[in-house]
């Protein structure tokens, strides 16, 4: 029997849970939950007794924090001290971009992908948070562009066998590595276009999303503003592996649950367009690790179709089939159950869905 | 000294407790903003940036006038007074 499984949707207008059957035939629809909010991601940490959900929220005036939840988001609190730069920073905190629980090994752990490009820890679970100071002492950082969404730490991979080990993506500046803890890190951009090239900075890439293969985290993927990248060597070496894609631009890349080969990619018209080529929304999955990509997605919008999806709001869940979960920029959410062969729409027409996570099916 | 309301805006409401209507005391704007952040610390980075000025897109309404408050002691306040805090908006 497939446990039920849990669906936290971040959106510009606050965030959602939905539950399914074990059959992930029906959902049930709770929220919205920080309503007025903009929820970039939403997270849960399903490490202790219970289930914590993170939601990393902003605000037009009232900026941008970290909420915390025990109860599965009836109720919402501040952490105790949320993400903030120190006097001399190279920036201020502008949003929070991913928040992510730390290894087994360390419970009480969780980091936070912030702008401008920072990187935050909290080791009494999210109560406190302190700076990782290696990318704010960077030689190359007075170059460092910002994105679309500025210079947003987007994504971040943690070694499972070594507590030391580290790598952020950001945009629009690349994939940097640490061996200490954060300390300090190596730019990884070896093989990747430069998009935003500064004199300090010559090999700036628009970083969109890094995924790692669990079983060999020198096995990367990378869906990159100007294509789709795997590398062999921890990031030592990009390469390109886009055959089949409809293009090179897209935001999200998750990896299959049970089959590190295997991964699902969003791939949209451009970088000015920022929709489903020809109104069609198609979802692409490789089986071969990169190497070919075909469509997939019956049961998707076919024609007129104009939205797109955000880095964070395409997700897989842990069952067996798995399910895969896609929202859109247009508000509409969308599952399988049966690996991306056949989608159907979800409870609930929303805002800009900008997060779209499962919560570990072991909870 | 001059008890007075502090209204804050709805989507403030999980930083004070689920209470939008608020009491504080203090003889000016800043003292009284003061007081409620020292029983509500988590709305005070909600408010305030980190060099301590109030956010560019807060307003401070006091008995319906707004005040020119960005931080500081500001505006003096009678008992009974109410402020009200909430976000500029703009467009239609």
């Amino acid at each position: 029997m497939t446990p039920p499984v849990d669906l936290l949707v971040g959106t510009s207008n606050g965030a959602f849970h939905l539950r399914a059957d074990s059959r992930r035939r029906s959902w049930k629809l709770r929220g919205p939950m920080l309503q007025g909010w903009k929820v970039l991601h939403i997270s849960a940490d399903t490490r202790g007794r219970g289930t914590t959900l993170y939601a990393g929220i902003d605000h037009t005036a009232f900026g941008p924090t970290i909420m915390r939840s025990s109860d599965w988001g009836r109720t919402w609190a501040q952490v105790g001290t949320p993400p903030r730069f120190g006097r001399g920073a190279p920036g201020t905190l502008k949003a929070v971009w991913t928040i992510v629980p730390g290894r087994a090994s360390e419970p009480q752990t969780l980091f936070a992908g912030v702008a401008d490009a920072a990187l935050f820890r909290s080791t009494d679970q999210g109560q406190s948070w302190t700076e990782l100071k290696g990318l704010q002492r960077h030689p190359s950082r007075p170059g460092w562009s910002p994105g679309n969404g500025g210079l947003c730490t987007h994504t971040i991979l943690l070694d499972p066998r070594d507590p030391k080990h580290l790598s952020v993506g950001i945009s629009a500046v690349g994939f940097l590595d640490s061996t200490d803890g954060g300390r300090t890190f190596s730019m990884r951009n070896e093989g990747l276009p430069a998009v935003v090239a500064t004199k300090a900075h010559p090999q700036g890439s628009c970083v969109h999303t890094v995924v790692a293969d669990p079983t060999n985290s020198r096995r990367l993927y990378m869906q990159n503003h100007q294509g789709m990248f795997r590398s062999r060597d921890g990031g030592e070496r990009w390469r390109r592996c886009e055959s089949g894609l409809p293009g090179p631009f897209g935001f999200p890349l998750v990896m299959h649950p049970q089959d590190p080969r295997s991964l699902y990619s969003a791939p949209l018209q451009g970088d000015y367009h920022r929709c489903f080529p020809k109104g069609r929304m198609r979802l692409y999955r490789t089986s071969d690790g990169g190497t070919s990509w075909k469509p997939i997605g019956k049961g998707l919008p076919d024609r007129h179709f104009y939205g797109g999806v955000l880095r964070h709001a395409l997700a897989v869940d842990g069952c067996d089939p798995a399910g895969v979960y896609v929202g859109t920029t247009n508000g509409h959410l969308f599952g399988s159950a049966d690996e991306g062969r056949t989608f159907r729409r979800l409870p609930g027409d929303y805002n800009r869905i900008m997060s779209v996570r499962t919560v570990p099916v072991s909870s | 000294m001059p008890s007075v309301t502090v209204e804050v805006a709805s989507v403030l409401s999980a930083f004070t407790n689920d209470v939008t209507r608020l009491r504080a005391q203090g003889q000016t704007v800043g003292a009284a903003l003061e007081d409620l952040l020292r029983r509500h610390p988590a709305l005070r980075p909600r408010l305030f940036g980190d060099d301590g000025t109030l956010r560019e897109h807060v307003l401070i309404f006091v008995n319906e006038e707004r005040v020119a408050y960005r931080g500081g002691a500001g505006p003096t306040l009678a008992p009974g007074d109410r402020i009200h805090v909430l976000q500029a908006v703009s467009g239609g």
